[in-house]
Parts: structure tokens; sequence; C-alpha cells
């Protein structure tokens, strides 16, 4: 099996230590040799076969963390976009794919997937704000790769959701008092609101998909 | 359906597991980072280390076993104790954890609690209330329990909340130690109060105690310390119970 070199986007928004560690050990799960950086460095990103974009914390910091490290941004939308590197988004990672964000300002996202990040506002009003758990995801597309996933639990911790345009993009809903998209999809982009490096062993069962991924 | 979080506290001085774990076989008991794996193979939702070291200055033996836990357990981490600065908070996220739990500078100042939420986002900030009644309700006691702060923490709670916390984590200074249940009354109180979770603390002394917390008390997660360390419960059983109970847990 070949190499495969996964780079992890370091743009100081949270905690990458078990992101880190939950890649090495899909990889090792999968005997797949290849190595997991943590990097904001355009010439190791223009190297790596697979991306990842983490990220907690608010959206408009988030996005301008990311567009202050210089030629960052540009060299992930070139390996994503002109190479065609998959890349995984969780939580903020997947809520900045977005064309918008709502959290305090109204915030411009990278517009990858179309569709815009609002305030989760159940209307059962037993139900908390931030969604704080683990709660199922139920995949909804059977492309052979994700699908088995199916109704297993996966951590969350956030207070907005990606309010997805295009419904094909949709790859997995979470209930909470209502459905939303948990998981996203368009070509060789994907995200999550759930956090897989945080979700034991469902999580690593993800990633070990995305690693396989070929989209 | 969200499941309702079960979350062994693992109380830790100068890097060591106090009193010990024993409800596995563990090789060596007093070891954080064997007990955390140990709980994240028993399927808690959740871990909690409350760092009772006296002094400030052994903060990276405490920063080391949060790193090493992190690296072994892949489940939400959450740290308190000794949290004063948003330079504290940063050292603790940065070596892995996923929340930071704090205790006598949100109530002295709650100014940290805004500057902190700011700084990481509500998500990562967890306020913990420790509460002891009173003539006529409760009050607030900080620096473990030690001072009176007059402070009702049902008000505290929500200007908590208002100021950014993502979670508030209760603790019942009556019940803690008494194996006489969580103190639903006060819980119930607060959650009916609050939009963000709350987690339920002191006093867990069987399964019951847990059930009362959520169903009564409202609480989102439970958290209890020697019932699961001592092998008295495990987590599989709390589960089981929940379960039979129609109540919404993790396999």
């Amino acid at each position: 099996m070949r190499n495969i070199n996964i780079a992890i986007i370091n743009y100081e928004c949270g905690n990458i230590h078990s992101a880190r560690k939950a890649f090495e050990l899909a990889l090792t799960e999968l005997d797949i040799s290849g190595s997991v950086t943590v990097t904001n460095e355009p010439e190791t990103i223009f190297k790596a076969d697979k991306l990842v974009l983490p990220g907690v914390g608010a959206f408009s910091e988030c996005f301008n963390k990311l567009k202050s490290v210089k030629g960052l941004s540009e060299s992930i939308t070139e390996r994503v976009h002109d190479h065609g590197a998959p890349i995984l988004g969780i939580c903020i990672g997947l809520q900045l794919l977005a064309d918008k964000g709502f959290e305090n300002i109204e915030s411009k996202g990278l517009g990858w997937i179309s569709g815009q990040v609002e305030n989760l506002c159940p209307d059962d009003k037993n139900l908390k704000i931030p969604h704080m758990g683990w709660n199922e995801v139920n995949f909804k597309r059977d492309d052979g790769r994700f699908s088995d996933l199916n109704g297993e639990d996966f951590y969350f911790v956030h207070s907005y959701y990606f309010n997805a345009k295009d419904t094909d993009n949709i790859l997995a809903t979470t209930n909470y008092n209502q459905p939303f998209p948990s998981a996203l999809i368009k070509n060789n982009i994907i995200g999550t609101q759930f956090h897989p490096e945080k979700s034991q062993r469902s999580g690593v069962e993800f990633i070990k998909r995305f690693l396989m991924w070929k989209p | 359906m969200l499941k309702t979080r079960i979350i062994p506290c693992l109380d830790v001085k100068n890097g060591r597991v106090v009193k010990g774990v024993n409800f596995v076989n563990l090789v060596d008991a007093g070891d954080p980072v064997e007990a955390a794996q140990a709980y994240d193979e028993a399927g808690a939702d959740e871990l909690c280390f409350l760092d009772i070291t006296a002094s400030h200055e052994n903060r990276s033996i405490l920063l080391d076993v949060v790193r090493r836990t992190a690296e072994k357990c892949f489940m939400p981490l959450t740290v308190g104790g000794g949290v004063r600065t948003n330079k504290d908070i940063k050292m603790l996220l940065d070596s892995g954890a996923d929340k930071v739990s704090i205790n006598t500078s949100a109530i002295t100042n709650p100014n940290f609690i805004k500057e902190a939420s700011k700084a990481f986002g509500s998500q990562c900030i967890v306020v913990a209330i420790d509460a002891k009644s009173d003539n006529d309700g409760w009050q607030i006691y900080t620096h473990g329990g030690r001072e009176p702060t007059g402070l009702d923490p049902i008000n505290f709670a929500k200007e908590a909340e208002l100021l950014g916390a993502g979670e508030i984590l209760l603790t019942s200074m009556d019940r803690d130690g008494t194996k006489k249940g969580y103190d639903t009354e006060l819980l119930n109180k607060i959650t009916n109060k609050l939009e963000i979770p709350v987690i339920a603390s002191g006093g867990v002394g069987n399964i019951d105690h847990i059930i009362d917390g959520i169903i009564e008390g409202g609480a989102s997660a439970v958290l209890a310390a020697s019932i699961f360390h001592f092998g008295e419960i495990t987590i599989k059983e709390v589960k089981d119970k929940l379960l039979e109970k129609g109540l919404s847990v993790r396999k």
C-alpha cells in the first residue's frame, strides 16, 4: 500500500493534539505507512495527500485567523480545487466551508459548499444550547464509504449549524429537536459538525474511511 | 437523540490520582493516564480531571498528564483546578484538554468568564459552582468550599451563562461525599433557568441517585467519583439501568 501524507492545518483555532493522534492511530490500524503533520506552511500543504481543517472557536475569528497566515488559504484552495486533494473539515473547519456565517457578526466563509452557518434554535426549550455530547449520525447516502457507520454516536459541541443550500451536499443528519446536516460532502470536500477525533471508536473508524476515501 | 453523559471525575495531586482507582486491574492505580484509559474502555462519555495540587509551580506535571491522556483517549476531557488566567486556559487546551473548568476565579471575577469565552469560545468554558444550603436557600462557596461568598448559585449560574459559559458544573457541598444523592432541588432550579447544559455533581451513592439527577434535576450530564473509582458500580450498569428507565445513553 502506498504512503499517505496527512496535513492537519494549524491556524491557532483550537486543540489539534488529539486530531494528530487519532489520525496516527487510524494509519496504524489501516496498516498504511504515512505521516501526520501539523502545519501552516504552504510547501507542506502542497505535498499532502489528504488535508484536515480542524477548528473550535467562533466563526469570524477562525476565518480571520485562517486568512491571516500568509499564503495558507491560497495553498489549501489550490491543493483542494486544482489538484483534487481530499479535505476533511471538522466543526468550525466544516462551517468555514460555507458562504457565510452569522456567529456574533455576519462573516464571509470560503464558499466551497453553498449554504450558511446559522444559530441552532430548537423549539423545545428543554433542549440546551450548545448541543453538547453524543448523538446519532444518520448517513443519508450510500456511497459505500461512510454509510456503514449509520446510526453510530459521535461527539458534538456547537451552537451553530451548516444550513446547506443544496440537499445533495448533505451526507448525514442528526436530530436535535429537528434534523440538521451533521456531515456534508461535495466532490473531494467533506466536513463533519461532530468531532471524529473525540468520538472514540466511531471516530477512529470514520477517520479510517476518510483516509481510504477516493472521491 | 442527544445522550445523557456519564462523567467519571479523577482528583489529581502532583500528577497522581488521589486515593487511586480500584475498579480494574491496573498496573499503577495512581496513574491518571492509566485510569483514564480504563474509563475510556469502560464506556465513559467524557472524563474530568480536577487538579488539587496546592502549588502552582507544579503545573507542568498536570500538563504532562493531560498531554499523555489526550494521546491515548479519544474522548472529551475537562480539566479544572487552579485556572486563573487565559494563559492557564491556553496551556491546558494546548496540552489536549477540550474544556476547562473555572471555579474560584469565575466567582471572584465574573468578567474572567467573558474574557475566557471570548478568547477560546463558550464551548470550552465550564463554570464550576460549589453550593451549600443555608437558612432560606443556597450560597456559593469558593476555595474548595471554605469561603462563603453570599452569592446565590441560581442567579450566579444565569449570570455565568450570559457572560459566555458553555456549561455549568454544579457541586452540592452538602451532599459531596455523603452518598445521599444529588441536591435535585437546587439542580432543578438551575436547569430550569438556564439554556446551557448543567453537570450534576456531589453525593452519588447509587444508580437511583443518578436517575434522580437526570429526571428530577434536569441534568444534561452526571459526574461521579468514588462510586466509579471503588468499583461500587460500573458505567455499564449505570447505562443499562438508564436505558431501562427510558433515558437515552450512548451504547
